[in-house]
């Protein structure tokens, strides 16, 4: 019975969608859940898992799970922020491409491959390195050069519905154009998108990882990626620094592609 | 399914977690045997060929032969160390080249380039005899003129220490003849002597480089030298090759055929390196794996010393701006530096590597570091008083605000930034979280090399930043020109706390001006005494390399030209 | 077919010179003088003069780009501040390295990818799918470092059958074919650590693209023809699910280069990773700008190939 149900397009959405709200939950209330302040020196340096610090202290003493339950909050930070910005880009600029067509949508194509083409992780590594890290920035950066794909799949899902016959009829009717898209293109488009969405945070949390093992992430805010990326060289003599952070990421990028899955499959 | 899934993810972890067994764990130390005479030749219990060789004074049995695999942590992007005082840049070249005069592990003057020196009773005139026969790498002779062009054309303008220490001193070089060099100087200056090493004054060949950019010259990347090892190859960003150099004029050295260096750049990367037996020899072991690695005495040996290619005698320095209304208060700076516990600093960042530092000099300068000093010590309680003396009264969640500070608006936060190369991020980091104790907020910049120095030397933006000084064998060389106040200006690591203090200045030139070490001794203790009291900078912690390498080689120095007399059986 | 051969190649320069306009711009926007890095920390205020004037930094924004943009055309890449070779020299011995490391990751991951994704699509719902699916989940959620360090523990170190670093071994002086298997040896590790992570994606694409064709009118066809699984699969099924696969390959390889600065960074592989972090981090534009051209040039080159190979794999495929 269970089996049946987890199969279902429902069921398989529950443990990922508890995953996330769990995570939402720590990162909104990570003031009062942490159990010391994530920048203070509160213990001995690279200790292992105890009592009064269960996941144990990084190289200089901070408490690890406090430096987890904020980073959760930064990382969640840094998600939504490129989430918004790419959905509100790609959206626009998906919309107009398909609905009008002809010389908008070729400019507006030839500019979204220029951005695709170029390797997000080396723009971001430019980027930084000349304005500076900073979560801020880094949320525009990631933003600003993600969006092309989705805004690719938008265009086309607008394409085809804009062929189809019962918005034509809709307009011959006398529909405006924004109630055209809102009630005929947008849910057509939603299922897609959402799915391309979903990959694309899972992406961003292990660049943000990336970028931090470089040495490029912002040292005023503690992310997961930055806990787990500038501890790597600790791996094998204090494995718990780099454990748990990057279980953390791992688990948050599954839930997140999981729910992109699912929403992906075809019954 | 789970379960075998699981099975095989721990199977792996576990794997790893294992002690460590490779193939080339079992090498044993090479017994230390000594002979008579140099140059016999014998074979030892394995049939290896043996040669009777000088090694740190004493003659002992050595394998002939073999190549010595070093790791490196960055593509060094050029190979000329007379221009720069890079340690990635020393670090693959030094063995290419020499100095006129070498340092003993006692900071005794030693004849390298030079065989002997005569120096005049005012000390402003040294006159040095140069080795005859010495040739460079392509065949050309070495003569004076190739001192005097890399003085006048390289070191004075290019390399950060000599520069700050002597330019303003020397009058000219002169050359009355091939094999004689005359250092002329405008008054008397004690430390010369010190200065001429392969990392302070490397020579370069002038028809090499003479009527080009030094910094540019294609030189740079297949360079000429007159060093135990010449130049290989250079593959970019992969490895370095060193050949040992037959004609080199220390008859007999080296003794390795070649020394490979491997850029490395990941420091457990190069652990792992080391461990499999791929690399013999690390410039320094990353601190959480130092008490791992020393355990296994059998298999690695070590070496401790403070005198690195970059630079002897490193001490991390935070510097204040002095030109900031925040930090132009000594109150304040006073407070950081009682809220700084330096102690953490020395287990948590370089695991026991190095001392707290005791005076603003280093240690290392055995006989002009200040005795008795009280630098300010590890109190909260204190720095929360000073603080709070100072003005910065208001609160603003953790982080203290201005209440009746002069030159600072009402309500200010405390807050001030501190730069810092990438590489220092773990003292970036417990600076922030030691000074968040006491209601300062920090904001960490990361910058490298040449945004940082832009940023502190010739913009002044900062509030504080950190920088390993490294001070050298002689004040001069490296520690007056943090306290200086004619080296405020834009040329890199020079006074980047803007500090101007005329006693001090003088007290700095009548010391350089005295041959005598008793007298200098005396100068330099009044110097260090005024300035803890103006703290224009916190005196961190001095810092020590480590360097760990296969017990199947040895010979190593802990200074210039580590591997000149070095061995690896193969 | 050849019309549509060449508008593609036409539209190849623009989107570069495109990428070339945006980075050039992004980096002379940014905050920071770059005579500080041509002048190495040296220098008064003559020395920067001087500096400035040889490489006409005083000039407005777009007349430095028009001649920048006009030399690239004559193959002229610039000089690097730092050290003032030629970018051409410093990028020419890395690019090999990376276009090595990044393509034969591609294939390789490409072969594994989809013959797993025909495997689990041929065991449909039963053990072997879903082992294929959640294994392939899990790596593609694990940060690259992660898999890196394992892989270099477990292989290098404890089994020591691969080496830790590096391109070739330490001082190798052969050549040829000797060379050859040097570096194939060296490349196993570094080419894991891409191949694991891309051919997963690319495993569950194909499976699902498969599957899909499988409820298809013209597989019922196939199969009552009489012709075995497999052939049904591999000829028919196949053939049809694969160019969403193909395209999709197109666009990873962005990501296949991104994904190589860690792994050359961890593994000491010389490549263009190395370059773009140390080139970025010292501010050094020429190169900079270099490499991203080369990288952007490289990418656009194999969205081109794939969507040629699109076309050949089902001639079917109607082109704009």
């Amino acid at each position: 019975m269970i089996s049946q149900i987890s199969d279902t397009r429902f069921g398989k959405l529950i443990a990922p969608i508890a995953g996330l709200s769990v995570w939402l939950i720590v990162a909104l209330s990570a003031n009062w859940l942490a159990p010391f302040d994530p920048f203070l020196v509160v213990g001995e340096g690279l200790r292992g898992p105890s009592i009064r610090h269960p996941l144990g202290t990084d190289l200089i003493g901070r408490d690890l799970m406090s430096g987890v339950i904020h980073g959760a909050r930064t990382s969640a930070v840094i998600v939504l922020g490129v989430a918004s910005i790419v959905v509100v880009v790609a959206f626009l600029i998906g919309l107009t491409s398909g609905f009008l067509g002809g010389v908008v949508d070729d400019v507006l194509m030839r500019v979204s491959e220029a951005f695709q083409v170029v390797p997000r992780f080396f723009l971001a590594i430019v980027a930084i390195a000349y304005f500076g890290s900073g979560v801020d920035k880094l949320i525009v950066i990631l933003g600003l050069t993600s969006w092309s794909g989705l805004a690719r799949v938008i265009r086309a899902e607008t394409l085809s519905v804009r062929e189809s016959t019962y918005v034509e009829a809709a307009q011959l009717f006398g529909s405006g154009t924004l109630r055209t898209i809102f009630r005929e293109i947008l849910p057509n488009v939603l299922p897609t998108s959402s799915v391309y969405l979903m990959l694309l945070l899972s992406r961003v949390l292990l660049l943000e990882a990336s970028l931090a093992f470089i040495g490029l992430s912002d040292p005023g805010s503690i992310s997961w990626g930055y806990l787990a990326g500038s501890s790597q060289a600790y791996l094998r003599s204090a494995w718990w620094v780099a454990l748990f952070p990057g279980l953390a990421i791992l688990l948050a990028a599954l839930c997140l592609t999981s729910v992109g899955d699912a929403l992906g499959e075809r019954k | 399914m789970r379960k075998i899934l699981s099975i095989a993810l721990s199977s792996l972890l576990s794997i790893s977690m294992l002690p460590a067994w490779s193939a080339n764990a079992a090498t044993t130390a090479i017994p230390k045997a000594p002979c008579t005479k140099e140059g016999d030749a014998a074979r030892g219990p394995k049939k290896e060929k043996l040669v009777c060789a000088e090694v740190q004074g004493s003659k002992i049995w050595v394998p002939r032969g073999g190549d010595l695999v070093v790791a490196i942590s960055q593509d060094p992007g050029s190979l000329n160390p007379a221009a720069t005082t890079a340690g990635a840049v020393h670090t693959a070249s030094e063995l290419m080249f020499n100095g006129l005069v070498e340092l003993d592990d006692k900071l005794n003057p030693v004849p390298e380039l030079a065989e002997s020196w005569t120096v005049n009773k005012k000390a402003t005139i040294y006159t040095f005899k140069l080795r005859r026969g010495v040739k460079w790498h392509d065949g050309q002779p070495f003569t004076s003129a190739d001192v005097k062009y890399t003085f006048d054309e390289v070191l004075l303008k290019y390399h950060s220490r000599t520069r700050a220490a002597m330019l303003s001193a020397l009058s000219v070089v002169n050359t009355p003849d091939k094999y004689t060099v005359k250092f002329i100087f405008k008054e008397s200056y004690g430390p010369l002597l010190l200065q001429l090493d392969v990392t302070e004054a490397p020579i370069v060949p002038a028809h090499i480089y003479r009527g080009s950019d030094p910094t540019k010259n294609p030189a740079n990347l297949a360079p000429i030298g007159t060093g135990p090892f010449k130049f290989g190859s250079y593959t970019r960003g992969a490895e370095i090759v060193l050949n040992k150099n037959p004609d080199y004029f220390k008859k007999g050295k080296p003794y390795l055929d070649r020394v490979i260096m491997r850029v490395i750049p990941n420091s457990a990367t190069q652990v792992v390196a080391f461990e499999s037996g791929s690399v013999d020899f690390l410039w320094g072991i990353p601190g959480p794996q130092r008490a791992r690695l020393l355990a296994r005495k059998k298999v690695f040996d070590t070496l401790v010393t403070r005198r690195n290619p970059g630079g002897a005698n490193c001490m991390m320095t935070v510097s204040f701006n002095l030109r900031r209304s925040i930090t132009s208060n000594l109150g304040v700076r006073q407070a950081i530096f009682h809220a700084l516990n330096r102690e953490a600093f020395l287990r948590n960042v370089i695991f026991s590597e190095g001392s707290v530092a005791v005076s603003p000099f280093s240690k290392g300068i055995v006989w002009a570091w200040g005795r008795n000093l009280k630098l300010p010590e590890y109190s909260t309680a204190k720095a929360n008083a000073l603080l709070d003396a100072a003005g910065w009264t208001g609160r603003d969640g953790s982080t203290r605000t201005a209440q009746g500070v002069s030159g600072v608006a009402n309500g200010t936060k405390l807050s001030i930034d501190f730069l810092h190369f990438p590489t220092f991020s773990a003292y970036a980091e417990l600076y922030k979280a030691q000074l968040r104790e006491v209601g300062i907020d920090v904001r960490l910049r990361p910058l490298e090399s040449g945004p940082f120095s832009t940023a502190v030397f010739r913009n002044r933006d900062f509030d504080t930043n950190i920088i390993s000084y490294c001070n050298g064998n002689d004040p001069e060389i490296g520690i007056r020109r943090m306290y200086d106040s004619a080296q405020i200006g834009s040329v890199a690591f020079s006074n980047a706390a803007a500090y101007s203090n005329m006693t001090v200045d003088g007290l700095f030139q009548q010391a350089r001006n005295t041959l005598s070490i008793s007298q200098r001794q005396g100068l330099y203790q009044k110097i260090q005494e005024q300035l803890v009291k103006d703290v224009p900078y916190v005196w961190l912690v001095e810092t020590k390399g480590t360097r760990i390498f296969t017990s199947s080689c040895g010979g190593f120095r802990a200074y210039s030209l580590f591997a000149e007399e070095a061995y690896c059986s193969s | 077919m050849s019309r549509y051969v060449l508008r593609r190649l036409a539209q190849v320069v623009p989107t570069v010179l495109g990428i070339t306009l945006i980075t050039f711009v992004l980096v002379h926007l940014a905050p920071g003088d770059p005579v500080e890095v041509l002048a190495s920390g040296n220098g008064d205020e003559g020395y920067y003069s001087f500096m400035r004037a040889k490489y006409r930094l005083d000039e407005p924004l777009l007349v430095q780009l028009w001649t920048y943009l006009t030399n690239v055309l004559r193959g002229d890449l610039g000089t690097s501040y730092l050290t003032g070779e030629p970018v051409f020299k410093m990028i020419t011995p890395r690019i090999g390295s990376t276009l090595l490391l990044a393509f034969s990751s591609i294939i390789v991951s490409m072969t594994v990818g989809i013959a797993l994704g025909v495997i689990a699509a041929l065991r449909a719902g039963k053990f072997l799918d879903r082992a294929v699916l959640r294994v392939s989940v899990l790596t593609a959620a694990a940060p690259s470092f992660w898999v890196a360090q394992v892989l270099l523990l477990v292989f290098a170190l404890r089994l020591g059958i691969f080496p830790s670093d590096g391109r070739n071994s330490p001082g190798f002086e052969g050549s040829g074919f000797t060379r050859v298997l040097d570096t194939l040896w060296h490349l196993v590790l570094p080419l894991s650590v891409l191949a694991i992570q891309e051919s997963s994606t690319l495993a569950r694409l194909t499976r699902t693209g498969v599957v899909d064709q499988m409820s298809e009118d013209h597989i019922r066809l196939a199969r009552a023809k009489g012709l075995s699984e497999f052939k049904v699969i591999i000829q028919h099924a196949l053939r049809r699910a694969l160019p969403p696969v193909v395209t999709v390959i197109g666009g990873r390889v962005g990501h296949v280069f991104s994904g190589a600065v860690v792994v050359e960074l961890i593994f000491g592989w010389p490549g263009l990773g190395q370059l773009i972090l140390s080139s970025s981090q010292s501010r050094d534009t020429p190169v900079l700008l270099g490499v991203l051209m080369i990288i952007a040039g490289a990418v656009v080159v194999t969205n081109l190939l794939t969507d040629l190979s699109y076309v050949l794999i089902d001639p079917r495929v109607r082109l704009r």
